[in-house]
């Protein structure tokens, strides 16, 4: 079967320019918009990995990885950060957060199929 | 329509014959979209005077082009005896008053003449192609050049 | 989904986050500088480079970049974003706008140089950060580990080999690593043999699961680099003890590497503060012990194990887990959905067809004799207003906030602005009044128009203001409010107001208005929006106002809305403007001329009565007035106007219908008859045909068939240009009072 993979950013492009890497390569895609929406997301769809936006309205990449690293069923998943942002800062404070890796915007499809297999279960 | 679909083919064109005040015209079947009776048309002031009005077509609105008149004939007294046909070019969708449907013929491409070299202005602009059949001979009908040219009309 | 539609996805996505931006510029003009505006339009301006980057539109990502590089000053301090700054930024969100609409239509390049400049000089943005970093994101596109050792090593083609102690702290699982693939991706690399360190895993009854207690040491045969190993835990650093050792080192730099390791260890954090985490589960699966119990396991059964722990670790009392889930639903509330268009417009259409289809019900039931009290008319009157209901629901779902017309004025004012050398400020209210979005899309030109005059002709130069008194920077208020089922926009600047003496000077030169007329203050501000007032001329003559405001009274004509205008000398101008709140139903008086029927939108009607024989003067051969309190209306036989008929003589006995234009224009429409008044569904009769003179579109009766829309303002010019014609002159100032 499938692996299933959430994506969770406020940009529609992002999201597309994922979903289409994604599928692609055979992955299922769900899409939130930000953090908020990847938590309900989350409980529906049963990912196998999630890709998470820093930066987002309503409840931001850090807060969402915290969530999801206190709730109860998915407290392991592999949670990748895609961010534009390249500063060492910015990825120390999402591996606090719990972050499993990161993917650095904007990406190029085969490394971030490469990220996604590093810590696909 | 469907009797004639056997004979489709040999054809490699659809023609809808049609009467205009006796005489045989015929239009390209792709652009009919149906034929429907005649109904109350709606005229509309300042128009061309063969531009009949406007008819609702399921919600539509469809201005409706008296042939006769455009033609260069008489002016057309639309009523049940008459019929409209349907048709689309480009974005627009309009309807023909004809008097009756006459046929669905289906020709070969050598059937098809050229309109010879005439003066008459109207033959230049609105024929496009003879088509000779055993008893008959059809005039095509360029709906493009039916519709009325759309000026922008000063405010 | 292919490429080029993401990119329209993308272009949608700029112009909303655009949108946003200028929203937040809005707020901050007015209420001040606060966190979450500068946030937000970081975040705008930082999603169009992201995504400008995956298309790699370059002169997007660096003009955004120095964009998103001034705003991070702001954001971390916001004391930083002076009024300076603030008009500099706005101004460079004008330029990312052009150069969104560049990008997207394959234009011109936008010459960003100066604002890039000018930004670059007022933050400070010096060096490396203020460099369009074409180069700095290329890097961050494609980090291609290029390693020194490697090039090093060139030469030998034998390999080398690592000794890797690898020891997962809990905080790895807890990142949702899984030992699993670290393994595997350095059995990638080379050939690995892997001795698992079980030694720390205690007894069953004392396991927690949430703890990490298995180590490996791997001994990795490979061609890669130490970078590339390295690279393999570049995730997992500080939360695994990690040592990395060179046994067969190929060249004379083992000591080197050594020294590099050890320094990698002492970046260990040691302790792992999670370790003290008590552990919320007891039920440790006997497969965990299992594993756990066996010595010298091969890498396949170890990892067997890990996921169970990882799963055992999820025994968090429920009360967690509500916990999330409230928030989640808190922060769900205000959820939209998107749906195409296309969609809404049918389900309009639909709703349409219903409508008219009652009407036909309904007129079928009256002619069949049932009487109002009858159980079937009950039933259609209650079938008529849950038609009513479900057709203002649906047009709900068209119906948009003005906000972002409202919004690109102010990028307007900002242009206006620095072309003129006035200041004036934007002051937005009601931007939240809905309204379909076919409105929304006519205001836009009108409203531009609006204010660019209101600026240019309305707000005084800055050294004038003072003069008078005033503060130096002008505000413009716009506004907007439900009214009585229209929507009422304002514009209101508080500049000089309407030059009256100029106006009427000018009214008269173009031969509007007659020398000796005597006009009201009112009538003389209508003049500027009175046609052919506006000209070429006036555009460089006029000192006042009135530039193009002709060309605004159609568009909001042709909305079927009307305008209005109040001015007081020194003090500003107001423009009212009244529109329906959807062009897709209209109000209407339905009557019969010349054996027709026709629709006039209720919105113009003023009053309607039938005609008594003095009623009617003649004036000249041809033209005939109404004497109403006063005034003189000129009467238009609908029916000959039209064409339809030719011109009575006799017009008692017709029913009057007095309607006015925008611009105050009065004329008494003559009629047969009125039928009623409904609501009709609006239909453009240039989907299939054309603009036809004198009506305004189609409507389909409760009959089937089609009753033509009146355009009210256009009968009236027309009939004004015939007056002109037959120069009547008390009739042209009639027409304008």
């Amino acid at each position: 079967m499938a692996k299933t993979i959430l994506t969770v950013d406020d940009s529609p492009t992002m999201r597309e320019m994922l979903r289409s890497c994604l599928t692609g390569a055979d992955f299922n895609v769900v899409t939130a918009e930000h953090g908020a929406d990847g938590l309900d997301k989350l409980q529906e769809s049963q990912p196998d990995v999630v890709i998470t936006d820093i930066n987002m309205p309503v409840m931001d990449g850090f807060e969402f990885i915290e969530n999801v690293r206190q709730s109860q069923v998915s407290n392991r998943m592999p949670i990748l950060v895609l961010t534009t942002e390249s500063h060492q800062d910015m990825k120390m404070r999402a591996k606090n957060a719990g972050a499993t890796g990161w993917i650095v915007k904007p990406f190029v499809p085969e490394k971030l199929i490469d990220a996604i297999n590093r810590v696909m279960p | 329509m469907t009797d004639t679909d056997f004979q489709k083919s040999s054809a490699d064109n659809e023609f809808i014959a049609f009467l205009v005040n006796e005489h045989e015209f015929c239009v390209d079947i792709q652009y009919v979209r149906e034929i429907r009776g005649w109904s109350h048309a709606t005229p509309l002031p300042h128009s061309p005077d063969y531009v009949i009005g406007v008819m609702n077509l399921r919600g539509a609105i469809l201005p409706i082009i008296d042939l006769s008149a455009r033609l260069g004939m008489s002016a057309s007294d639309p009523g049940k005896n008459h019929v409209i046909m349907v048709a689309q070019v480009g974005e627009k969708t309009f309807g023909i008053l004809v008097n009756s449907v006459s046929d669905i013929v289906q020709v070969d491409s050598e059937q098809l003449r050229s309109v010879p070299e005439l003066n008459s202005a109207v033959v230049k602009d609105f024929f496009r192609n003879i088509i000779v059949m055993e008893d008959r001979i059809v005039s095509e009908i360029v709906l493009e050049s039916i519709i009325p040219e759309f000026e922008a009309e000063a405010a | 989904m292919n490429l080029d539609e993401i990119k329209d996805t993308f272009f949608t996505e700029c112009a909303e986050q655009l949108a946003e931006v200028e929203s937040a510029f809005c707020v901050v003009q007015i209420d001040g500088l606060d966190i979450e505006n500068v946030n937000a339009i970081f975040r705008a301006v930082h999603s169009i480079k992201g995504g400008a980057g995956a298309f790699g539109f370059s002169d997007l990502v660096s003009f955004s970049h120095v964009v998103e590089n001034a705003l991070d000053i702001v954001r971390n301090d916001i004391s930083q974003g002076t009024d300076d700054r603030l008009n500099l930024l706005a101004r460079s969100m004008d330029v990312l706008s052009d150069i969104v609409d560049a990008t997207r239509e394959d234009g011109e390049k936008v010459d960003d140089a100066e604002i890039t400049a000018e930004l670059k000089a007022m933050f400070n943005l010096g060096g490396e950060d203020g460099q369009p970093e074409s180069t700095a994101v290329e890097i961050d596109y494609d980090p291609v580990p290029i390693s020194l050792t490697d090039l090093d090593l060139g030469d030998t083609s034998s390999g080398n080999v690592f000794e890797i102690v690898f020891e997962p702290k809990s905080s790895l699982y807890e990142n949702g690593h899984d030992p699993q693939r670290i393994l595997r991706h350095l059995g990638e690399l080379g050939t690995c043999t892997t001795v698992v360190d079980d030694s720390k895993v205690p007894a069953l009854d004392t396991l927690s699961p949430d703890e990490a207690f298995l180590g490996w040491t791997i001994k990795l045969d490979t061609e890669s680099s130490e970078e590339d190993v390295r690279e393999a835990f570049d995730w997992v650093e500080g939360d695994c003890t990690l040592s990395i050792k060179l046994e067969q080192p190929e060249i004379d730099g083992g000591g080197d590497i050594d020294d590099i390791l050890s320094g990698l260890e002492d970046f260990d954090l040691g302790e792992d503060p999670d370790e003290a985490a008590p552990a919320e589960s007891n039920d440790a699966s006997v497969e965990d012990a299992g594993a756990g119990g066996k010595a010298d396991v091969t890498v396949e059964a170890v990892v067997e194990a890990v996921p169970d722990e990882k799963q055992n670790a999820a025994g968090k009392p429920p009360a967690a887990a509500n916990k999330d889930q409230q928030a989640a639903a808190a922060k769900k509330s205000n959820q939209t959905i998107r749906v195409e268009s296309q969609k809404v417009d049918r389900l309009i259409n639909l709703m349409g067809e219903l409508v008219i289809n009652q009407a036909m019900v309904s007129e079928q039931v009256t002619q069949d004799g049932f009487s109002s009290s009858s159980p079937t008319a009950l039933l259609m009157v209650e079938f008529q207003n849950l038609t009513r209901e479900v057709q203002e629901s649906v047009m709900a779902i068209r119906a948009q906030p003005v906000k972002p017309v409202f919004m690109r004025m102010s990028r307007i004012l900002r242009e206006v602005c620095s072309v003129t050398g006035k200041k004036a400020a934007l002051v937005l209210e009601g931007e939240n009044t809905e309204v379909d979005t076919t409105v929304i899309e006519g205001l836009t030109d009108p409203l531009t128009h609006m204010i660019r005059n209101s600026i240019d002709h309305g707000i005084e130069s800055p050294e004038d203001r003072v003069a008078a008194g005033k503060p130096e920077t002008g505000t413009i208020k716009l506004s907007a409010l439900h009214s009585s089922g229209r929507i009422v926009i304002n514009v209101e600047d508080d500049g000089a107001g309407i030059n009256r003496e100029r106006v009427l000077q000018m009214g008269i030169e173009k031969g509007i208005v007659s020398e000796n007329a005597d006009l009201s203050d009112n009538d003389i501000d209508s003049l500027i929006m009175a046609p052919g007032f506006s000209t070429a001329e006036a555009v460089t003559d006029l000192s006042g106002r009135g530039v193009g405001m002709d060309v605004v009274r159609q568009s909001i004509q042709s909305l079927g809305g009307r305008i209005s205008i109040s001015s007081k000398p020194g003090q500003g101008s107001q423009f009212s403007m009244s529109m329906p709140l959807t062009l897709a139903i209209l109000d209407g008086m339905v009557v019969r001329a010349a054996g027709q029927v026709f629709v006039i939108p209720v919105s113009a009607v003023l009053e309607t009565f039938n005609m008594k024989p003095g009623d009617v003067h003649k004036i000249g051969n041809d033209d005939q007035v109404l004497k109403l309190r006063g005034n003189l209306v000129p009467i238009i036989q609908v029916g000959h106007q039209l064409g339809f008929c030719g011109k009575q003589d006799d017009n008692s006995g017709g029913t009057v219908l007095v309607v006015e234009a925008g611009n105050n224009a009065m004329a008494a429409l003559l009629v047969d008859s009125i039928d009623g008044q409904r609501q009709v569904v609006i239909k453009s009769l240039e989907s299939n045909y054309d603009r036809v003179p004198c009506i305004a579109a189609a409507t389909i009766m409760g009959n089937g068939q089609i009753a033509l829309i009146l355009d009210v303002e256009e009968i009236i010019a027309r009939q004004s240009r015939a007056a002109a014609e037959s120069n009547s002159n008390i009739l042209k100032m009639e027409m304008i009072a």
